[in-house]
């Protein structure tokens, strides 16, 4: 445990980096980059303290905001993401998601975890978007950037996980 | 206390993530103009709807001094309308009018015998004094009959007894108005001349030619015409509902006594 959590700091800051210099440039279809630093979010271990992962949240997306000059959406979206995870857990994974220490481990079936997944995703997207705009009148791009954005990180953050978990 | 701790605790999660976003709005506010205009907008309809109530609460405990401040206004424009009205007589306009406003209130008021008789809250230690005219919010109330110390009685218009000069506003034709003892609301004007014309709907004002109220104050509306063959009578539908009297003005003549003497 003790060693878990200067882990996620460097995961943490080694995908911010990814996400800066790589991922927010990719620009597809002239509007589309997957946000893929919230893998520290998803694969946030279950046995821990939630008040800790709301603190890793708000961090990780402080940082992510003062590094793209972004006026706190991504800091919004982390933090709603971390307190609201436990209720997307029993919404995707069931009630007893406490038996297992982390959402990708053996036992959970791979649509629990694709719903978790792409749960976690589409609530950051439309934080993030919502936020960014904050006007009513923008709705419909709102919703263009949510749902594309959302495939498209979704898309990004299975291959890299099952590519991670292939290693292992 | 310890309840308190308590609650904390087991709301921590929720609290923390209050505070953190309470942090990121924080520097929204700070980081982006847009997010600023935004929330800074938010934040103005936010305070007036739960300020709303509170002002609302807060005039309702002010409201007598409002109504005090009200009537010291009203009695500033009715001073002016006086003067105005005093001086468009005159060719140096700047001379000031003899008629001063004290203000009242009433605190009983009759209508049910013949010679009703209202009761203000303003004596001689208020400078007020007999035969002084009244005057309500609208037009002409009556005149003061007795005073003590604190309070006055008034001959209301509305009394058998009592004859006030008025015109007919259009023609300047002068008569006599009084109460016939009918109606709180209708009163009689008489000896107007047939030569003038006058229609329903005409307005009624006091005359000047007494001593109680100057020219032009509103008396009521011509609703019934008759004629005797050489003088009109006028059925006059008050301005004021006498029935519900609250502040009035006492007008004092500063050049009664003057007049006066000259009739002796």
């Amino acid at each position: 445990m003790n060693q878990y959590y200067p882990k996620v700091f460097l995961l943490s800051l080694f995908l911010i980096f990814l996400q800066v210099l790589i991922f927010d440039r990719i620009n597809l279809f002239g509007f589309m980059n997957p946000s893929i630093y919230i893998i520290v979010l998803i694969i946030h271990r279950y046995d821990l303290d939630q008040f800790n992962y709301i603190v890793v949240g708000f961090l990780l997306g402080f940082i992510m905001d003062v590094l793209s000059q972004s006026a706190g959406s991504h800091s919004l979206s982390c933090v709603t993401i971390s307190f609201l995870r436990p209720l997307i857990n029993k919404f995707s994974l069931g009630p007893n998601y406490e038996d297992f220490s982390s959402p990708f481990s053996d036992g959970i079936l791979t649509s629990n975890k694709v719903l978790y997944c792409f749960l976690i995703t589409i609530i950051h997207q439309i934080i993030l978007n919502a936020y960014s705009y904050f006007n009513w009148t923008h709705t419909f791009v709102i919703l263009k950037l949510t749902i594309a954005n959302s495939i498209f990180t979704f898309i990004v953050i299975v291959s890299v996980l099952n590519l991670f978990t292939t290693k292992e | 206390m310890q309840w308190i701790l308590g609650f904390i605790l087991r709301y921590k999660n929720l609290f923390l993530y209050l505070f953190f976003v309470a942090v990121t709005l924080f520097f929204s506010y700070y980081q982006s103009e847009y997010h600023k205009s935004k929330l800074f907008k938010a934040s103005i309809f936010v305070t007036g709807k739960t300020s709303e109530p509170i002002k609302k609460l807060n005039s309702y405990f002010k409201l007598k001094k409002i109504n005090t401040q009200l009537v010291e206004e009203n009695l500033y424009l009715k001073s002016l309308v006086i003067d105005k009205s005093y001086n468009s007589k005159l060719e140096d306009k700047n001379n000031d009018s003899p008629f001063r406003l004290i203000p009242g209130y009433v605190i009983k008021n009759d209508i049910s015998s013949s010679r009703n008789i209202i009761v203000i809250n303003k004596g001689s230690s208020d400078m007020v004094k007999k035969e002084m005219g009244v005057i309500g919010s609208k037009g002409v109330v009556g005149i003061v009959n007795q005073t003590t110390e604190k309070f006055s009685s008034v001959l209301s218009i509305l009394h058998k007894d009592i004859k006030i000069n008025a015109k007919h506003k259009k023609s300047n034709s002068f008569g006599s108005l009084f109460w016939e003892g009918n109606s709180p609301d209708k009163v009689t004007l008489t000896d107007i001349s047939i030569i003038n014309k006058i229609d329903i709907g005409d307005t009624i004002v006091t005359g000047g030619m007494s001593t109680y109220f100057p020219e032009g104050i509103p008396v009521g509306k011509v609703i019934e015409i008759e004629s005797d063959g050489i003088y009109y009578s006028l059925m006059v539908e008050l301005i004021n509902n006498m029935t519900n009297l609250d502040n009035v003005y006492i007008i004092e003549n500063i050049n009664k006594s003057e007049i006066n003497s000259l009739y002796k």
